[in-house]
């Protein structure tokens, strides 16, 4: 089977490079053709060619001719929402994956240290009480959302921080703990919420991407890529996480300043993402997994592929909320749930892996 | 004829300064060293010197402070007084990957994660040379530093195994094929041979010995059984009572008086010729003498 040693390390990292080329590829490949699939989809049918027609013609690489209502479609209505689930859905699921090499827990999660409920008080607070509406206007809601998500991971960062340094199980109770009492205070919201406020709050606690549109786009873009690259670049310091803290710091790793870095991008990507499409559960849970099962669990691969994974998945969980009972639209949080679930623990049991990773 | 009587002159001087260069280099040095956490003292006054090539062990009943003191050295803690010098740096003044590239820790207990390859985690070690954020491939270097420290150690076979897959006394190699990927000049050893079979204890301690001479480094060990401690230590020290009892060859520290005081039991301490080491037998535990009762006795 083996040749000399040399030989088989060397190997290894061909073959670990061409592993990762080819599944970067295929990912991008099909992230493509998901975009271009979820903008056909619709009550009007637009064709894939034509889809990319316009593309072109918009990026000014070709000419052509079609109807003023198809570009419409493509481009004010369909690619902004489609671009926008994607951003968030990639944002979603690294920080999902940092999240869980950070905390070295499989259960991890981009809202684990609360910002969802944080976000959700924010967002309740516009809704409910109308506070912020005079200020930010029509933003209000993703305003303050925003503000609520990193307000809170403030707070929790410092309960959790004790003699300069953050212990990680700390930081998650607190988390836990904080969150809980926010969900209560949304919960008490509810409770004093008109029924038309009780049921926006309800829609936004399940998240769309019903509202997304272009000027979201120049917001969202920039704050999930930096979230992106800035994670990524992080890579080699979770690999090293993995052996435990201790051994990471003697390995050279600044491990309390690497942990704050982390989330801090983390917290950047989830904010954004909670506040323009409301609360998306399970893409930042089981796409790391995911990727983990069928790639590997190198932080190199592992966050870029999650990544990608994340933006094809909830792409097509949104094409299928605003298609499967057109012309309403189911919360795109139900879709993820409904068919992610099913997956992850059809997956599971077929790679017959556990999922103690640590 | 002139001639021939000059060059041996001269390579003599350049050979005794590449030893000199070598004698300075790959050394711990700690100065006036206290610890302690706001009140409490838990190390005082120390003092001592570790050289290239030489294995020094730690020693002392539990609680005297030998952690501590390994953390101070990987300045993990802070000292509240004296200094500990790296290759005649202070250690509070290097940045963490200058400290990794200078000592290597082999911790006591280290996460396996079934995430990882053996080749993946003695790759690590690599970590503090490595200066690409992006690029998540080896450099050819890196690649052949890596394979060349688990020759060393001897496990290249593992290569590929998973970390779970291994026993526990190769994982405690692997760890050291970490460290060695490190290309550290000082090596320290936390309890190494804690649950490992007699033979992975030998293997280990002969594997670090040889790394200390072939690498001219300097190790510091801390090791629990004293027989091994007198075996493969060029020099003890002897903490006790947040204080070095004692320090020197293994000799001079293991003497029944030192281990009455410091560990509270009566032992023998023999000469065996064929380890060429001294050899304790551990008799009884000392009941009911407390410190000054010892003193009453004349020991100390």
């Amino acid at each position: 089977m083996k040749n000399s040693d040399k030989k088989t390390n060397r190997n290894t990292t061909t073959d670990k490079k061409r592993k990762y080329f080819v599944a970067l590829v295929l990912l991008i490949l099909t992230l493509f053709g998901v975009i271009i699939f979820s903008v056909m989809l619709g009550p009007v049918q637009i064709h894939p060619l034509t889809t990319i027609a316009v593309f072109l013609n918009k990026l000014g690489l070709i000419d052509a001719n079609w109807t003023q209502a198809t570009e419409i479609i493509v481009i004010d209505i369909r690619a902004p929402r489609i671009l926008i689930a994607a951003l968030v859905g990639a944002g979603l699921a690294i920080a999902g994956a940092a999240m869980q090499g950070l905390f070295k827990n499989p259960m991890a999660e981009p809202y684990i240290l609360g910002m969802s409920s944080g976000a959700a008080v924010g967002a309740a607070l516009v809704i409910v009480l109308g506070i912020g509406v005079g200020t930010f206007g029509a933003l209000s809601i993703q305003v303050m959302a925003f503000v609520g998500a990193l307000g809170t991971i403030l707070i929790v960062y410092s309960i959790a921080r004790t003699e300069g340094k953050v212990p990680v199980e700390t930081l998650l109770l607190a988390g836990i703990a904080m969150g809980a009492f926010l969900y209560a205070v949304v919960s008490a919201m509810k409770f004093i919420a008109s029924d038309e406020a009780l049921r926006n709050i309800v829609l936004w606690l399940m998240g769309s991407f019903a509202r997304s549109q272009w000027d979201d786009l120049y917001v969202v873009t920039p704050l999930i890529l930096i979230g992106i690259v800035g994670l990524y670049a992080f890579s080699r310091e979770l690999n090293a996480m993995q052996f435990g803290e201790e051994t990471a710091m003697y390995l050279g790793v600044k491990v309390e300043t690497v942990k704050k870095i982390i989330l801090i991008f983390a917290a950047l990507i989830t904010a954004t993402g909670v506040s323009h499409a409301g609360i998306i559960g399970f893409v930042g849970l089981i796409m790391p997994h995911v990727v983990r099962i069928l790639i590997g669990a190198d932080h190199h691969i592992l966050l870029p592929a999650s990544a990608l994974a994340g933006a094809i998945f909830l792409i097509l969980a949104d094409t299928l909320a605003r298609t499967i009972a057109s012309p309403a639209e189911i919360p795109v949080g139900i879709i993820t749930a409904f068919v992610g679930a099913p997956y992850f623990i059809y997956l599971m049991r077929k790679k017959k892996k556990t999922m103690s990773w640590w | 004829m002139n001639k021939l009587k000059i060059k041996p002159l001269f390579f003599k001087i350049i050979i005794s300064k590449i030893k000199c260069r070598k004698m300075d280099t790959n050394e711990v040095k700690i100065e006036n060293l206290c610890v302690g956490y706001k009140n409490i003292n838990i190390l005082n006054d120390i003092n001592f010197l570790v050289g290239s090539g030489e294995v020094v062990g730690i020693i002392g009943p539990n609680g005297a402070g030998k952690s501590t003191l390994l953390k101070t050295i990987t300045a993990v803690l802070r000292p509240t007084k004296g200094i500990v010098y790296l290759n005649e740096k202070d250690v509070r003044k290097m940045d963490r990957k200058e400290i990794a590239r200078t000592m290597a820790v082999v911790p006591q207990h280290t996460l396996i994660s079934p995430m990882f390859t053996v080749y993946d985690m003695v790759s690590m070690g690599r970590y503090p040379h490595i200066k690409n954020r992006f690029s998540p491939f080896d450099s050819a270097r890196d690649i052949k530093i890596t394979e060349d420290s688990m020759k060393m150690v001897g496990v290249e076979h593992l290569s590929e195994k998973t970390l779970d897959a291994v026993s526990g006394g190769e994982r405690q190699m692997v760890v050291i094929a970490r460290a060695l990927a490190q290309e550290p000049k000082i090596l320290i050893l936390d309890e190494p041979t804690s649950n490992l079979d007699v033979n992975h204890q030998i293997k280990i301690l002969k594997l670090v010995q040889n790394i200390v001479r072939g690498k001219n480094v300097s190790a510091i060990v801390v090791l629990h059984d004293l027989n091994t401690a007198a075996r493969f230590c060029n020099k003890l020290i002897l903490l006790h009572d947040k204080r070095i009892l004692s320090i020197g060859t293994p000799r001079e520290v293991l003497t029944i008086e030192n281990i009455r005081k410091a560990y509270k039991v009566e032992a023998e301490v023999n000469y065996s010729k064929v380890i060429n080491s001294i050899n304790i037998i551990v008799l009884d535990e000392l009941n009911g003498k407390s410190d000054d009762d010892l003193k009453n006795d004349g020991i100390s």
